[in-house]
């Protein structure tokens, strides 16, 4: 997959409202029926089947649900294919989010309550209490269906072990461990080390595994968490080799971190050359709405010149996904060719947004990825590709 | 009081609690239904603690641990979310302008602190580190007035949270530290201070932080090493507020896991006083899980 400046998506995108409260169990409005024939229209998706079911407006059985959620995940794919994308998904439109779908789907884990990230904002923790072990892999039917209908390549993202491990608790290794006593807290260390890396062999692996077999050959792997300790980014590391195993030359792979302090990766990340093939974080976000390639226009790339020194395919967020300001593609080109400066070669840089567009509506989030692409295009044109 | 038992930092919220804060968040309850599920909270988070000398109110309303110092001050405003140290939790920073207290301590007081005798506030050096616009020095007046109210209405003990220092290990910060730490205490002759660190390793800071000027120091057990402390040599004025219950892991302490660092404490370290409790705030945990980790602490305190 070595197309000069390719373009991606990076994971989650809104849930229509009729998907949303067709599964929760809402009542449809002639609204939220409207909107699907909207973009059913927009995306040339035929929604004959989808309105036929909507109309119920409630009580939908399991295999009704199964074809709302088959349509929301056919039109997230449009979406991204009309805004002009080279790889697609669907925005996540089969998952609840990253953290509490797989946990549901391994065993070991149990569920306690909510805890808070900011604000009212929470989310459910798990804790482990036994051994860990895989289901079934939890990502292949989604990548059968999705493969089933989508035009582009398809890249699956699945949350990555170290992110796993850190947003849950452990009670199983670190069980018996005493408190307060050098012993004890070599022995947490080491507790740590290894739920990182049993999740990597008992979980992540078998799932990438699976996909692979199923046909998948762009994989992401997500890693909000990876550093959020900085002394453990070396665990995550370990944690990410064991994870691709042997499929390092068989598959793409992305792995995607944001909001981070990218520093902390360096220069422990040189044990994922060869394993990750692009490196995709987050900097629109920090970055300057003026157009221009200069240092001071472009504040937020400043990282790049530490990751382009290894030899990863740079994946370059030039989309803010927390605004709902829409970037003219004059500012995408210039980013792109900003970092173009520092990348030297354009098939070493994928453009993409900074994270998922989940926030953000499917108006916005269109409006955004195709001036990404135009942006793109303008900078194809004026290196002469 | 030579042993006693403690929350520590803010008390996670009741499943109740959290469903009514999304529900108002989105326009679904007002503000007197959200109060009335506070109410009943707090009246939780009180009963939780029947038989502890100190009693605290679990900062329930605060949104992070220096939020509530924005509505203090004439002019301050709310920024962007921050992540709060190795955690999957965030702050949001604090742009102060005008750091004069705006009118009524009072209605900012009853807002913010709602019942106990244990009143639990940032540190000045990690509310300073948490802002803009404010000195080490104007938040050690903030604390300090703040401390000077509530100790005249009926506050005894004081927990000044201070991750930041040891965190950081800022030692050029100390001296800043240490003056305004000084002027909290003269606003409370008599109260018992507690500079509640954690998140970090103490040992190599160990001997400053004792030298500063308050009752006793706070220390992360699931970071330090008690043996550090003991071959360090403690002060025998200082009390100790020992986390010794992980507020990071829903797995339940058991003797055999307490038994070591609590035998070293009180037989080797000898502080003046010490005080068990929470390694950090409690609220990292689920309420289930948290108030069964209270239970662990009654048992270690003797609170029938």
């Amino acid at each position: 997959m070595r197309k000069p400046l390719l373009t991606h998506e990076i994971g989650s995108l809104a849930k229509p409202n009729w998907r949303v409260k067709a599964i929760t169990g809402r009542f449809l409005t002639d609204k939220d029926l409207e909107e699907a024939k909207r973009w059913g229209e927009f995306l040339q998706v035929e929604t004959e089947e989808l309105l036929s079911i909507l109309s119920k407006r409630t009580d939908f059985t399991p295999q009704e649900k199964d074809r709302i959620v088959y349509y929301s995940s056919m039109m997230a794919v449009r979406l991204l294919e009309k805004a002009g994308l080279d790889v697609v998904y669907d925005g996540e439109q089969h998952r609840v989010e990253m953290y509490e779908y797989p946990i549901k789907r391994i065993e070991g884990f149990k569920f306690y309550g909510h805890v808070r990230s900011f604000d009212n904002k929470y989310y459910r923790k798990a804790a482990l209490t036994g051994p860990m072990k895989l289901r079934h892999p939890y990502h292949v039917e989604e990548f059968r269906r999705i493969n089933s209908f989508a035009k582009k390549p398809v890249k699956i993202p699945l949350t990555g072990a170290y992110t796993l491990v850190d947003w849950s608790f452990d009670e199983y290794y670190m069980k018996d461990i005493e408190i307060g006593t050098r012993r004890g807290l070599e022995k947490r260390r080491e507790a740590r080390r290894r739920f990182v890396m049993d999740m990597a062999k008992e979980v992540i692996y078998p799932n990438l595994k699976a996909l692979y077999e199923e046909g998948a050959r762009i994989l992401q792997i997500d890693e909000p968490a990876a550093t959020t300790k900085p002394a453990e980014v070396p665990d995550f590391v370990r944690g990410t080799v064991e994870s691709v195993g042997d499929l390092k030359d068989k598959v793409f792979f992305a792995m995607h971190i944001c909001f981070s302090d990218y520093s902390v990766l360096f220069p422990h990340i040189e044990g994922l050359q060869g394993v990750i093939h692009e490196m995709h974080f987050e900097y629109a976000n920090r970055d300057t709405k003026e157009k221009g390639r200069t240092p001071e226009k472009r504040v937020g790339y400043g990282i790049l010149k530490a990751l382009a020194k290894y030899d990863f395919i740079v994946g370059l967020g030039v989309i803010d996904v927390h605004t709902d300001f829409v970037e003219p593609p004059e500012l995408v080109r210039d980013r792109i060719l900003y970092a173009l400066d520092i990348v030297k070669d354009p098939s070493r840089l994928y453009v993409a947004p900074d994270c998922g567009l989940r926030t953000r509506t499917w108006d916005v989030a269109f409006a955004k990825l195709r001036n990404m692409v135009e942006g793109r295009n303008l900078a194809l044109r004026e290196i002469g590709l | 009081m030579k042993r006693s038992v403690s929350l520590n930092g803010k008390y996670p919220r009741s499943e109740a609690l959290i469903r009514a804060t999304r529900d108002y968040d989105r326009g679904r309850i007002g503000k007197e239904e959200l109060e009335e599920v506070y109410r009943k909270d707090y009246e939780r988070v009180k009963k939780l603690q029947d038989g502890f000398p100190l009693r605290s109110d679990g900062l329930l309303n605060w949104q992070d641990i220096v939020r509530p110092f924005a509505y203090l001050v004439k002019e301050a405003h709310v920024g962007g979310l921050v992540r709060y140290f190795e955690t999957n939790t965030f702050y949001r920073k604090l742009f102060f302008y005008d750091v004069s207290i705006r009118g009524d301590m009072e209605a900012w007081a009853s807002q913010f602190f709602r019942f106990g005798n244990l009143a639990i506030l940032p540190s000045p050096y990690t509310l300073h580190r948490f802002s803009e616009g404010l000195s080490i020095e104007k938040a050690g007046h903030l604390v300090g007035a703040v401390v000077e109210y509530l100790w005249s209405n009926g506050y005894d003990y004081f927990f000044l949270q201070e991750p930041a220092i040891v965190y950081y290990r800022d030692m050029e910060a100390m001296e800043k530290l240490e003056e305004a730490l000084e002027f909290i205490a003269k606003k409370s002759n008599g109260a018992i201070i507690s500079l509640n660190t954690y998140f970090a390793d103490v040992s190599p800071m160990i001997k400053h932080l004792l030298s500063l000027p308050v009752s006793a120091i706070g220390i992360d057990f699931t970071f330090t090493d008690v043996e550090s402390l003991v071959q360090a040599g403690w002060d025998e004025d200082k009390g100790l507020v020992a986390g010794i219950i992980d507020t990071q892991n829903s797995l339940m302490e058991t003797d055999e896991v307490l038994a070591p660092v609590m035998e070293k404490i009180e037989q080797e370290l000898e502080p003046k006083f010490f005080i068990y409790t929470g390694s950090s705030d409690f609220e990292f945990l689920p309420s289930s899980v948290a108030d069964r980790k209270v239970e662990i602490l009654k048992r270690l305190g003797g609170v029938k």
